[in-house]
């Protein structure tokens, strides 16, 4: 079974013509996943420009990276979710559309962008050892997730 | 300080120019909205889905041109039922001429306005403020 | 009258501008989005402190402190960015019922999250740390209209015009 195959399968499947078709659905949906990319992005925000230096510099690094990662975590869950269930309006239109998959490769440069961070930059930060790497991964994360909101924009300007 | 809040501007700057190249057709803004193309040809595939139903037309324009396909966009499922749309009213294969407010940057699409179908004469519109009497297409 | 003011709206250079130059109006919308992140995550931020679930060795009203000016700089943005998009399209937004009810929510909500400031101040005289069942409310309330903004904003685009709107 080829991919495309897998696709329009799955645009037909009951749950993805109600989600295509439906008057109230999709914009709920929507408007979760709008919900959800605003908490990601806000809290990513805060931690980074703590990172990056230019606020709260008082305050200690884990104090931002304990109490608000959890929250992107949680609101990148939904995020997730609902658009995946998006998705499934019309898989073979998204699967072929430029910016959706510029976006998911985004995702996965943020992803590995975090990963990075909590591997090598997280402790010696904490210990005020590591600024310049702080620094690089705050300004990296912030202009990823700006490119994730920007494409996932465009995504509803191309048919 | 300084120098890393300008820093910060570049990236944002950078991070907003990512989209640039693309094309929109989006936006009722990208549509000429001052005149109408009418095209004639026969329907493709009509995508009928959230957020926006599109349709593809192999055709050309009344004034002439070789036949290509267009891309149509109009509202959403929901707005076009409440008309008196069905997913049906328009179908592959469907001969008709559909008047379009065309895109601005000349590419091969527009704004649906209205729709004829040529076997039986029925005008299909997608005037989302009054309703419109459709009957649904056999 | 709007219909004569979209019609104005429609022959500006500034209209003009929007439609024609293909990057604007994606732009704008991400500006607007962006600015929506700002505005919403503070104010989630704030309810969070408000129920004493993060930064509970931070005083009520210093987190306040920390996120209301950004937030008041993200709500012009946003004004800004907003009249930008109906100028884009004059005859959508303007003509639909729930385009006014999140005008109203908007409203309802910038009202709530400054005036809270007031209520915890309040409260602040007693116990920093604490806050009131009241308070509580309060902000879990203005938490609940902005939502209802983002729902309201969303649903535009799937909203019909009212009699009489040009689209």
């Amino acid at each position: 079974m080829s991919l495309t195959d897998a696709l329009t399968a799955l645009q037909a499947l009951p749950l993805s013509t109600a989600i295509a078709e439906s008057d109230w659905i999709f914009p709920t949906i929507e408007s979760l996943h709008v919900i959800a990319i605003t908490l990601v992005v806000g809290s990513i925000i805060v931690v980074d420009l703590r990172l990056i230096g230019v606020a709260a510099r008082t305050r200690p690094l884990a104090a931002f990276t304990a109490q608000f990662l959890p929250i992107t975590w949680c609101a990148f869950a939904l995020a997730a979710l609902t658009g995946g269930l998006m998705f499934l309006a019309k898989p073979v239109s998204y699967a072929g559309n430029i910016f959706f998959l510029a976006k998911l490769l985004l995702l996965l440069a943020a992803g590995l962008n975090m990963a990075a961070f909590h591997l090598f930059v997280e402790r010696p930060a904490h210990q005020g050892r590591a600024d310049g790497a702080a620094r690089l991964s705050g300004l990296a994360s912030l202009t990823i997730w700006i490119g994730v909101v920007a494409l996932g924009r465009w995504i509803g300007f191309t048919i | 300080m300084r120098r890393q809040t300008a820093a910060l501007i570049l990236a944002l700057s950078a991070a907003c120019a990512l989209p640039l190249a693309a094309e929109a057709h989006h936006s009722f803004a990208m549509y000429d909205q001052t005149r109408t193309v009418t095209l004639k040809g026969a329907i493709k595939t009509v995508l009928w889905s959230n957020p926006h139903v599109v349709i593809w037309l192999e055709g050309a324009p009344i004034t002439g041109g070789a036949p290509s396909v267009w891309t149509i966009e109009l509202t959403s499922p929901g707005n076009l039922t409440r008309i008196g749309w069905t997913r049906t009213s328009l179908k592959p294969g469907d001969a008709v001429e559909l008047q379009i407010l065309p895109l601005r940057d000349g590419q091969q699409g527009g704004a649906f306005k209205t729709a004829k179908l040529l076997a039986t004469g029925q005008v299909l519109d997608a005037n989302w403020v009054q309703k419109s009497q459709i009957a649904a297409h056999p | 009258m709007l219909n004569a003011f979209a019609a104005w709206l429609l022959h500006t250079p500034v209209t003009a501008f929007l439609e024609t130059a293909a990057w604007a109006v994606p732009t704008i919308q991400t500006l607007h989005i962006l600015c929506i992140a700002i505005v919403f995550g503070g104010a989630v931020f704030i309810n969070l402190r408000v129920f004493g679930l993060i930064e509970r060795d931070q005083p009520v009203v210093a987190v306040l402190d920390r996120f209301l000016p950004p937030m008041a700089i993200a709500i012009v943005v946003l004004a800004v960015t907003g009249a930008l998009l109906i100028a884009s399209e004059p005859n959508r937004a303007m003509f639909r019922v729930v385009f006014w009810i999140k005008m109203g929510l908007v409203l309802l909500a910038l009202a709530g999250t400054w005036t809270q400031r007031r209520l915890i101040l309040v409260g602040a005289a007693r116990d920093e740390g604490a806050t009131t069942l009241g308070v509580r409310l309060f902000a879990g309330v203005t938490l609940l209209l902005w939502v209802g903004v983002i729902f309201a904003g969303r649903w535009i685009g799937y909203a019909t015009g009212w009699p009489g709107s040009p689209t």
